[in-house]
């Protein structure tokens, strides 16, 4: 196994070869440090030591630290085959110059029915109007989809 | 009575429960889990903005249930998505990227809206999960059919009682969020989020991306300010509950008349809560109390002549926290 | 063998990227299109090594395998200081741009695609980001023009000068001297199997033509002459070790 590592950092097994040795080497931690070792030979005799690169460890703690990235779609390596969506923007009976003009407004909104826990002094839709504030800007929501109505 | 077994015999025995057992461990292993178990919410997160699909969900609470029908693509370079209300008035979202624009339609005229970039189903699922490890506890259940898919119960238990418990069904094949449950500390459902129907697709054409036009009605803008982010300190605050972080703040403009609102949003990863100040105008009463609407909580009280008020889906002592952690505020 | 091939490759890389701009051509291919990157992309495989291993890697961490991002930040982290230093003298900085070169690698992984070497790929982002960093510190590039026309590729048409060598602490040099003191001692065939392994960068293919012996051989010196070698850094990287942690 050892000298798989050895011929893995050459690249000179084949795709299916380089799966399976690149699995084991991942789960097990001497076959890495093995890994390790043989790219430090590599870059101290290519003259690519340096101090300041020395241990990788800085990078891969940063780097335990970042969401997880996953890419889905292994498929096609055409990106922008299709209409500009922005053009379908732009036909609606609407005019243009609205489109850069980025507005807000109030849903329509109705009652939710109110089961007041204690006498609430209370402008009747002040309350909605905040919880509808509150679903407009939390990061993630859920409650987006009930219709709290007023007006 | 000895059973005399000739050695050669019991050492393939041996081998055989070995390798059924370890046929079994992988099997059972294989099945779901990962080294690490909450790599299955990151790619949960990740799989509902890189994925393209079409589906139909249903969003209930303990009010009202409403069936949304939801488009998502993503070419590999910004993300689009049309979410349609299919019960009652048929408004609808339109986004691309950060940009969301809401058409919602009433008798005379269509207003359009536009709105902040929001994290929606099944999106809902925070990316950087280390912050919400620190909250809550994954447990791992069966695996159970959603809309015709398999998929795998995720338990997200709260490490304390300032957030309430969560129960995902992620797609076992694309790890999609198939189904959300919000329970309260009773164990009953507080809001329910399920696809009915989704398949997922590849192709990259948009030509469904355009809202559904009504020729005879009139398509007005909604005029209003947008909120401003505010480095402003208006008031102290401290104490928060475990896990709650500072998300943003904003200042609004609202009421009637309307007045400068401060807004503060605070989230643990999953579960958010805003607080609201602003300072009482003349004339007008102030709100004291608590009350529930929806899936929502919301308690209100007074200090140095500024109105607190704080809105969640969260449990009830959580809200009173964020509020009492309000120390002070500034005479503006 | 035709041990010059590295050379037009490099060009044929550019060559293809010039035609594209300049003939204006649509944005989706055709089968036209398909052939001559298919073939571009059959013969870096051939003559370009760490493809397999490269892709392997990718194609993990893309899957949500941190670990095997961790195998390319291994491979490539010292090759890209060392290049990186060439542009931003300051020892201090490198360290920093190195890590921030990898960290915008990894949230910018899902968007490769693999049409490109994954080394080439992230030299780009190596060379962005210490261009960034410098005009932040309000210094200019060094020659730039020099650095973004080039794929990364450096060993093949540059000598790293002694005067060129970024500074290192007794123990970075101990272990250069340990190294080729080790590699001084090996017996004959193994000295030579691993020169031509990572100086002259050939293939066992290759080696064994030279050297006039069975691929098998060959593979069987490089992984004795590394074995050798470790043990003699044990006691050196175990001292850095307990230094460091």
């Amino acid at each position: 196994m050892k000298e798989k590592i050895s011929t893995l950092l050459d690249d000179e097994l084949d795709l299916k070869g380089t799966s399976q040795a690149v699995s084991e080497v991942i789960k097990d931690k001497r076959l890495r440090e093995r890994f390790e070792t043989y790219q430090l030979i590599r870059d101290s005799m290519k003259n690519e030591l340096s101090d300041a690169t020395f241990s990788s460890k800085s990078i891969i703690d940063a780097i335990d630290k970042e969401p997880i990235q996953i890419r889905f779609n292994q498929s096609s390596k055409v990106a922008s085959a299709m209409a500009l969506p922005y053009l379908s923007w732009m036909s609606w009976p609407v005019a243009a110059s609205f489109l850069g003009v980025f507005l807000i407004a109030a849903l329509s909104m109705n009652h939710g029915s109110l089961k007041p826990s204690e006498t609430f002094e209370i402008a009747e839709d002040i309350p909605v109007e905040f919880i509808q504030a509150h679903q407009m800007s939390a990061p993630t929501n859920v409650a987006y989809y009930s219709e709290t109505d007023a007006r | 009575m000895w059973l005399i077994i000739p050695r050669r015999t019991l050492d393939n025995l041996l081998m055989q429960r070995l390798l059924f057992s370890f046929l079994f461990i992988f099997l059972n292993a294989s099945a779901f889990a990962l080294d690490d178990p909450w790599v299955q919410i990151e790619k949960a997160s990740q799989a509902a903005r890189q994925l393209s699909y079409k589906g139909i969900f249903a969003y209930q609470n303990q009010q009202e249930m409403r069936s949304i029908e939801i488009t998502h693509l993503n070419n590999g370079k910004e993300e689009f998505a049309r979410i349609i209300n299919l019960d009652g008035p048929p408004r609808e979202l339109l986004s691309s990227g950060d940009n969301v624009i809401v058409f919602n339609p009433n008798k005379e005229n269509v207003r359009i809206q536009k709105r902040q970039g929001q994290n929606l189903f099944p999106a809902i699922l925070p990316s950087n999960i280390e912050f919400v490890k620190s909250s809550y506890s994954l447990r791992l259940g069966d695996q159970e059919r959603i809309s015709g898919r398999e998929a795998q119960i995720v338990f997200l238990d709260p490490r304390d009682e300032y957030r309430y418990p969560y129960k995902l069904w992620l797609d076992k094949e694309s790890s999609l969020l198939l189904k959300m449950m919000v329970l309260d500390h009773n164990q009953k459902i507080i809001e329910q989020v399920s696809f009915n129907q989704i398949t997922l697709f590849a192709s990259q054409d948009l030509n469904w991306f355009t809202p559904s036009i009504d020729a005879h009605k009139k398509y007005v803008m909604d005029e209003v300010p947008e909120n401003i982010v505010s480095k402003d300190k208006y008031c102290t605050i401290s104490n928060l509950p475990a896990g709650f972080r500072e998300v943003s703040h904003v200042t609004r403009m609202m009421g009637r008349q309307p007045i400068l609102v401060h807004q503060w949003i605070f989230s643990d990863g999953l579960s958010s809560v805003s607080l609201f100040i602003n300072p009482i105008p003349k004339g007008q009463k102030s709100k004291v109390g608590e009350l529930q609407i929806g899936s929502a909580h919301i308690f209100a009280r007074v200090m140095d002549g500024s109105q607190i008020m704080v809105v969640g889906e969260v449990p009830p002592a959580t809200i009173q926290k964020i509020s009492n952690s309000v120390q002070s505020v500034s005479a503006h | 063998m035709n041990l010059k091939k590295t050379m037009p490759r490099l060009n044929n890389n550019i060559e293809q990227k010039k035609l594209s701009l300049v003939e204006d051509r649509p944005a989706v291919y055709t089968a036209e299109h398909v052939k001559p990157t298919l073939s571009v992309a059959m013969s870096e495989k051939i003559e370009n090594p760490n493809r397999a291993l490269d892709q392997v890697l990718v194609e993990s961490a893309q899957k949500g395998d941190k670990k095997a991002f961790g195998l390319l930040v291994e491979k490539y982290h010292r090759k890209l200081g060392r290049i990186l230093t060439r542009m931003v003298r300051d020892q201090t900085e490198i360290e920093d741009i190195v890590q921030e070169t990898f960290i915008k690698a990894y949230r910018a992984l899902p968007n490769f695609r693999g049409d490109s070497a994954f080394y080439t790929w992230l030299y780009r982002i190596g060379i962005n980001t210490a261009k960034n960093h410098l005009v932040a510190m309000g210094k200019r590039p060094r020659s730039m023009t020099e650095f973004e026309n080039e794929d990364g590729d450096f060993e093949d048409t540059h000598q790293v000068s002694e005067e060129e060598n970024p500074e290192t602490t007794l123990l970075t040099k101990e272990i250069g001297i340990a190294v080729n003191t080790a590699i001084e001692s090996l017996p004959e065939e193994l000295k030579i199997a691993i020169t031509l392994r990572e100086i002259e960068g050939l293939s066992y293919e290759e080696i064994a033509e030279m050297m006039e012996c069975p691929i098998g051989t060959v593979r069987s010196r490089i992984f004795r002459a590394r074995e050798t070698i470790a043990e003699k850094l044990k006691p050196l990287l175990s001292q850095h070790n307990n230094k460091r942690w």
